[in-house]
């Protein structure tokens, strides 16, 4: 059976709508005076399980319907939703969808399927795990991560799994379905010694099922947290001041997501508010960025088949060599922009308005050295780790907040230092990257954007990077 | 816009979830006998449901329409202190049974633990006071468009502005029902109404972005649209002049905005999540002084139209007025039951989260505030994660303006504050009475001395 198929017969089980009932109201959909107009239907559960004081204690459950009509008319959108699949809610949510417009006679639509790369496996990642193997794993990553050091006190170990299945018709003709899984482990501890106590993290997930989530090396993942949270408790004052910055490969790709991603996203570019607004073609960053978003990687956070307007992801170049190439987009600001959609179109559920929005953003590797990218520091820090960060996309200012930092003195990594907040402006920072290493990767699978209330998956990646100059927030000046 | 006839306004809405909340009730009272026929010694039932609108307006055309309809229904089952929740968004019988299906199904498995259960069964709630929160407002869609038009165009008369990002008014009301199995029912309607706008400047250092919103529970409570447009423009306006700053170490003065976050990481800080957990910077911190001894905090659940008022916290237990600060000593945490037992202690009505919490201020403005620092930074916006509720550890993204003479100078960017909250906290010099009562933390400016402050 084709995934549209599948998905029809999962979400329409107890219900009165079909494909082709959504067919035909898509068909009514396009007899009104819009430009375009969509039926996105979503269906989802997510089991989650949380072991504290060495016990499987907590877990929840929770499930997710609905249906969403959205209608545009040049650049006015309608928007209404309902959590059931009848006809009736349906009905009712066209007509306030459409309210923007004025209706007449149906107008027949060609529906084509997308279709796609398998990127991972259409299926629910825990719906054949017995529970107590779930509790077992827990336990022993439990067991693993409290023998590694007596200084660990707390240990929080958090197992989530999802499944989502989604619909979406259009007017353009697009039909498209997706079951799409995400998996996610997390080790939080917290650590006493002398009366001081820190914490540290670690955690892996993606678009992949349980055999899958068994392969990852646990007592590396524990080791990463208990490591951060004991050194944090040695951590030195961070200094305070403009300093060299150097960024450690994977996560630290927070810096792209905020600092060049979410000024290129579509919208904000369409509407002029972006630090980035009319500047394709034009040098925004050193020659040796690269920069690209691409949903289609196998199995990662970010990876989507198709979007949420269902065009199928792709790899998108977004910086090349410096040199600004294009913004991501959704069906509408594509539109409005007169380009072609960019596979970015994503919404958090049935009842939010779809965006352009990242999905797996990095940088490509560039040819130094890490080693030589340290040794080139006189006086400066190392950040390998993140806690998150934050863009106002109209100035280009943004922060991100290193969990874990130390000092580089005379070219070697020296003494750890405290979490600091490294500030900087996007457009300006990128021009100053001097040093670019071999070593890109993604970060683990743990990356979750915000943008206008709306949070998605996603994932980030660089390679060890040197930034010749950033403001370094810590209290040492 | 046409086929206006089939929109509701939220008066008639609100009336709709009148109706919702008794269906409600009878849908929760199944949901416990069928968590008792499951086999459960005891269960809480959640329900929750949304109506209402939000609309954005830019370039004084509609830009989006859009009609918000959420529900939910959350479930704890307990068994043999063994327990499972779920949540789901079909609140409908068939969504209830699904549920406690589901509840069932994983709680069998969950290990027990010794402190987990309802709260105690003497301290449910039972004078529930109406506290005015629910405020239908007949305005129709066209009447919302109109005043985000005006709040725009009020903004857009300034001459400094380049674009406008858009105006955005909603308007909401929902019921919720909260039940459990000691027989404890109540339910709750409330109504909430938005207006804001934001604008672009063109700056010397690029494009400057600044909003303003005004919210309510009663949409005549809400500043006039005129006034919000206006005062984005002066906001922006204030912002053009700028400058740079020396790092080092300087008293800060925190607008109410900013200010509000600050004693939100405080409010964290007294959770009895990370108290248990040993990851607080306030742990063992009861009956030390934490504040300068002028300030006090009071949480009060009973301020009329407040966005932090209720009669009851979601297991159910009679919230109170009580001191969390007196005279700089830390009187009382924030727990649930659950915390509570784990520490030893009592509930303090704190599931779900906190109630209005009443900051103390001094006689003086803002301006007089910012003349006692003398020099220093006025922070108008923060950003990022930077807070380490573990040991206090502060460190955020900042703009504002630079303070010389007492005086306002000039506005700058792209700085961070940095020091330790144990330490900011003791060092608060004034407190000021320009109190904002947009948020359940109602606070003035304050300003906190010797905060290091970096710069490019």
């Amino acid at each position: 059976m084709n995934l549209l198929n599948q998905v029809e017969s999962q979400l329409f089980q107890e219900s009165d709508l079909s494909l082709d009932y959504l067919r035909q109201s898509i068909e009514r959909l396009n007899s009104y005076q819009l430009d375009y107009s969509d039926i996105y239907l979503q269906q989802g559960s997510m089991e989650y399980w949380q072991l504290e004081d060495g016990l499987v204690k907590d877990s929840s459950f929770n499930l997710v319907k609905g249906l969403g009509v959205r209608s545009i008319l040049g650049d006015k959108t309608g928007f209404a939703y309902a959590n059931a699949f009848e006809q009736q809610e349906l009905t009712n949510a066209i007509k306030a969808a459409t309210s923007i417009s004025k209706a007449g006679q149906n107008k027949q639509v060609s529906f084509k399927t997308s279709v796609s790369e398998n990127i991972f496996q259409h299926a629910s990642p825990m719906a054949d795990v017995r529970q107590s193997e779930k509790i077992n794993l827990l336990q022993d990553i439990d067991k693993l991560t409290r023998s590694l050091d007596e200084k660990v006190n707390q240990v929080i170990i958090g197992l989530s799994a999802a499944d989502e299945s989604i619909l979406v018709l259009a007017t353009d003709g697009v039909q498209a379905a997706d079951i799409r899984p995400m998996i996610r482990l997390n080790i939080t501890v917290v650590v006493e010694s002398e009366g001081k106590r820190e914490r540290g993290s670690a955690g892996i997930g993606g678009r992949y099922l349980w055999p899958e989530l068994l392969d990852a090396d646990f007592s590396d993942l524990a080791k990463q947290a208990v490591e951060q949270a004991i050194r944090n408790l040695d951590a030195q004052e961070a200094p305070a001041g403009s300093m060299p910055v150097v960024l450690g490969n994977g996560w630290s790709g927070v810096l792209l997501h905020e600092a060049v991603g979410h000024g290129l996203e579509g919208d904000f570019n369409r509407k002029g508010s972006s630090a980035y607004s009319n500047k394709v073609g034009q040098k925004v960053a050193s020659d040796l960025c690269t920069v690209v978003d691409d949903g289609s990687i196998k199995n990662m956070r970010g990876s989507l088949a198709v979007d949420d307007e269902g065009t199928p992801t792709k790899s998108n170049v977004l910086i090349e060599k410096g040199i600004l190439k294009g913004y991501m987009q959704d069906k509408h600001n594509a539109r409005l922009m007169g380009v072609e959609p960019t596979g970015n179109g994503r919404r958090e559920s049935y009842a939010h308005l779809p965006m352009p929005r990242m999905t797996n953003t990095f940088m490509l590797s560039g040819s130094s050295e890490k080693e030589e990218i340290i040794q080139s520091v006189k006086k400066g820090i190392y950040a390998p780790n993140f806690a998150g960060g934050q863009v106002d996309i109209t100035s280009g200012n943004f922060v991100f907040s290193a969990s874990e930092a130390y000092l580089i003195e005379d070219g070697k990594i020296t003494a750890p230092i405290k979490g600091a907040t490294l500030i900087g402006n996007g457009p300006k920072v990128l021009q100053k990257v001097s040093m670019v290493a071999n070593d890109s990767c993604l970060d683990p699978g743990i990356g979750v954007c915000g943008k206008a209330g709306q949070s998605v998956p996603v994932s980030v990646g660089q390679p060890t990077m040197k930034i010749d100059e950033l403001t370094v927030g810590g209290t040492k000046n | 816009m046409n086929a206006k006839s089939q929109q509701l306004t939220l008066a008639q809405l609100a009336e709709q979830q009148t109706i919702t909340a008794s269906k409600y009730q009878e849908l929760v009272k199944e949901g416990l006998l069928m968590a008792q026929r499951a086999g459960a010694d005891a269960a809480e039932v959640w329900c929750h449901n949304t109506v209402g609108n939000s609309i954005e307006v830019r370039n004084q055309e509609l830009e989006t329409l859009e009609f918000n309809q959420d529900s939910s229904l959350s479930l704890t089952l307990y068994f043999n202190q063994s327990k499972g929740s779920v949540s789901i968004n079909d609140v409908t019988k068939s969504g209830i049974e699904k549920g406690v299906k589901a509840a069932s199904d994983i709680a069998r498995f969950t290990q027990a633990d010794k402190y987990a259960g309802l709260a105690p069964k003497d301290r449910m709630a039972t004078d529930i006071k109406d506290l005015d929160l629910c405020h239908p407002s007949s305005m129709s869609i066209e009447d919302s468009i109109e005043q985000a038009k005006i709040a725009e165009g009020a903004a857009l008369e300034s001459s400094i502005i380049k674009q406008s990002e858009g105006a955005n008014i909603y308007g909401h009301c929902s019921a919720s029902i909260c039940a459990n199995s000691h027989g404890f029912m109540a339910h709750k309607l409330t109504s909430r109404y938005s207006l804001s706008t934001t604008m672009i400047a063109d700056s010397d250092s690029g494009m400057l972005k600044e909003a303003y919103y005004s919210v309510g529970r009663d949409y005549a409570d809400l500043e006039s649209a005129q006034s919000i447009g206006a005062e984005v423009s002066n906001r922006l306006q204030r912002r053009l002049h700028q400058g740079s700053i020396k790092a080092g170490k300087y008293p800060v003065v925190f607008t109410p905005e900013t200010a509000r976050t600050i004693w939100g990481h405080l409010l964290s800080a007294l959770k009895g999540g990370a108290l248990y957990q040993k990851s607080s910077f306030m742990l063992d911190k009861k009956d030390q002084k934490v504040l300068p001894s002028t300030v006090q905090i009071v949480e009060d659940p009973f301020i009329l139209k407040g966005f932090g008022s209720g009669c009851y916290d979601s297991e159910g237990v009679a919230t109170y007025k009580r001191d969390i600060v007196s005279d700089g000593i830390l009187k009382d945490y924030f727990l649930s039951s659950y915390s509570a037992k784990r520490l030893g202690l009592e509930s303090t009505a704190s599931a779900g989260g906190i109630h209005n919490i009443l900051v103390s201020h001094d006689e003086i403005s803002q301006a007089e505030l910012i003349k006692k620092v003398g020099t220093g930074l006025l922070v108008t916006e923060l950003m990022g994660q930077g807070v380490n509720i573990v040991t206090g550890n502060y460190s955020r993204g900042a703009s504002g303006f630079w303070i010389e003479n007492g005086e306002i100078k000039y506005f700058v960017q792209e700085i961070t504050i940095a020091g330790n909250l144990n330490d900011m906290l003791l060092n608060i010099i004034g407190l000021a009475n320009d109190i904002d009562h947009r948020s359940s933390i109602i606070t003035g400016s304050m300003a906190i001395d010797n905060l290091t402050v970096a710069s490019q």
